[in-house]
């Protein structure tokens, strides 16, 4: 965590990713105004102290919307990377560890469920069970998880071929254990880093889906925010700024946050690399060199 | 393993004796044969040395044994353990043997180490699997172990990660984790091969010393005859997948019956001036 703080980028990505989720904590004891009240006497009121980004054609403050927005983002991506992480790591270890023509024909499956967007299983999974957080956090969960699943197989095959594995073998350890033991641990860095990205792309297919209208009509989110304020955009520009300024910066945060952890991991892999560095001057001495 | 009561004891007796008994091995990789009709046998406490230049099946042979070849290897033959044919026995099975009755030290202490947990777990890990003993009981264990194995500070040893040992300390880690639940028999596959000059003489005694005391049979790979003559009594040389010579280190090294023996050892007697081989 301090040598992530400790660089710029994920400073500004811890700052972004924190005020976005405590915007968002805040939004649910407490918001200047209730955003789901429409007072038509208030509409399009400008910026001021009042309402510090202006009120929309329903009079509603736009600042307490776009807190509140923050909360339905805040809960979409901790949802859907929850999901995506889920069936990446299980599908991509098990892909990885089963005998070898089941762990082909998996990768073979999740190649080709990586063809089908995630727009369009949005599309079907609301048709089938109604447009609600849940709902679009599990279209983006198995989406981006499994696509994750082609990642993580690929790393764990890469640390499965460490020498340590066939030792943990010869050591009467079963699959599973080495699984967990040895093959998560050396893989973490990267399922970190993952998943920050699937965290930022999440924020920006939520907007999207929300966009489109998929979001259930009560709950309050960017992506609705901008297709309501755009048919007026020609009209009233400044308050279209407010929402779409929130959904890049918590992608940006989101971004910056897995580029300050991939720099806190990196050393710790360089020091790694190192050391693998090293074993060829130890490697072989001839034959009868050593006669003690 | 189990013998069935009101077998006769003579019987039993018989194959006390014989801990591995290895018989015509063969392992195909596609269209290669790797290593070719090999038979051995290793005794209760014997210790026998399989020398054979890079690539000429020996730690493929010895792999067979504990069913550790790579998926695409065919294994035909036979591999007989304490009487128990391990060929064909299902991986769930072997698991079982590996590192309780056959523990194996591997060439490259470096990477053969998880680099991201740490010694004494790794040490205790063995013990974890083939034991029902709980976390405390295994951290002491590492301890007693880091100390058999001389590992300075045992205490604060088994804390430390592979990075922070040198080379020589973590091949002592690695004999360690091989004899932790003291195997009947112990394959050390080059087990000095990666290590400087001075910490392989340290190396080979402490392994001496260890299955002296215990009575464990050794299985020792190398391609470095003069290393052999140190630890085993008996000696298989192979080449491009055969055995070609079998016997006492001692004859063969001062009666090579096979060429390739002979040039072994006048490799050896070349690089090596200031000690005499028997």
């Amino acid at each position: 965590m301090r040598r992530i703080w400790g660089s710029w980028t994920g400073r500004i990505g811890l700052v972004l990713v924190g005020g976005m989720t405590a915007a968002g904590v805040l939004s649910t004891v407490w918001t200047p105004y209730d955003p789901h009240v429409l007072l038509p006497s208030q509409r399009w009121k400008p910026i001021s102290f009042t309402h510090p980004f202006g009120t929309d054609a329903s009079g509603r403050d736009l600042f307490s919307l776009v807190i509140s927005g923050a909360w339905t983002t805040a809960r979409v991506v901790f949802l859907s990377t929850v999901i995506a992480a889920v069936i990446g790591m299980v599908l991509g270890i098990l892909s990885a560890i089963a005998p070898r023509w089941i762990g082909e024909a998996m990768a073979h499956l999740i190649d080709v469920m990586i063809a089908i967007p995630a727009l369009v299983l949005a599309l079907v999974l609301v048709a089938g069970l109604g447009g609600s957080i849940v709902t679009i956090s599990l279209a983006i969960g198995i989406a981006f998880g499994i696509v994750f699943a082609r990642v993580i197989r690929v790393e764990a095959h890469k640390a499965l071929t460490n020498d340590y594995i066939v030792a943990a073998h010869a050591s009467g350890a079963s699959t599973w254990r080495i699984a967990w033991r040895h093959v998560v641990p050396n893989i973490a860095p990267t399922i970190i880093v993952q998943l920050s990205l699937i965290a930022a792309l999440t924020i920006l297919t939520e907007a999207a889906l929300s966009f489109l209208g998929l979001m259930p009509l009560a709950t309050i989110s960017w992506g609705r925010m901008l297709q309501d304020l755009q048919s007026t955009m020609t009209i009233h520009p400044l308050a279209l700024v407010f929402p779409g300024i929130a959904v890049v910066l918590a992608t940006l945060g989101f971004n910056l946050l897995g580029d300050g952890v991939r720099e806190a991991l990196d050393p710790q892999l360089k020091a790694r690399g190192a050391s693998a560095a090293i074993d060829p001057l130890l490697a072989p001495t001839a034959i009868g060199t050593d006669m003690p | 393993m189990t013998h069935i009561v009101g077998e006769p004891r003579q019987h039993h007796r018989e194959h006390a004796a014989r801990l591995l008994e290895v018989s015509d091995l063969t392992v195909r990789i596609g269209a290669t044969t790797v290593v070719d009709h090999v038979s051995f046998a290793v005794d209760c406490g014997e210790r026998l040395g399989i020398i054979g230049e890079s690539g000429s099946g020996k730690t493929l042979s010895a792999l067979s044994v504990i069913g550790l070849t790579p998926d695409v290897a065919d294994v035909s033959g036979s591999v007989r353990f304490e009487g128990v044919e391990l060929l064909g026995m299902p991986d769930r099975q072997i698991a079982k043997l590996r590192g309780d009755r056959i523990a194996t030290v591997f060439q490259n202490p470096l990477t053969s180490l998880n680099p991201l947990m740490r010694v004494g777990r790794q040490i205790s890990e063995t013990l974890r699997i083939h034991r029902d003993i709980g976390r405390a009981k295994a951290a002491k264990a590492a301890v007693e172990l880091a100390a058999r194995v001389g590992l300075p500070d045992p205490a604060r040893a088994v804390r430390a990660y592979p990075h922070q040992l040198s080379g020589g300390q973590r091949q002592r880690v690695g004999i360690a984790i091989a004899i932790a639940a003291r195997p009947r028999l112990l394959i050390a596959d080059e087990p000095t091969t990666a290590l400087d000059v001075t910490v392989q003489a340290e190396i080979i005694s402490l392994l001496d010393e260890l299955i002296a005391d215990e009575g464990t049979a050794l299985l020792f790979i190398t391609h470095d005859i003069a290393l052999i003559s140190q630890v085993a009594r008996s000696l298989l040389v192979m080449r491009h997948g055969q055995v070609v010579e079998q016997g006492g280190v001692n004859d063969l090294i001062r009666t090579p019956q096979h060429p390739y023996t002979a040039q072994l050892v006048a490799a050896a007697r070349a690089t090596s001036t200031d000690r005499a081989l028997p």
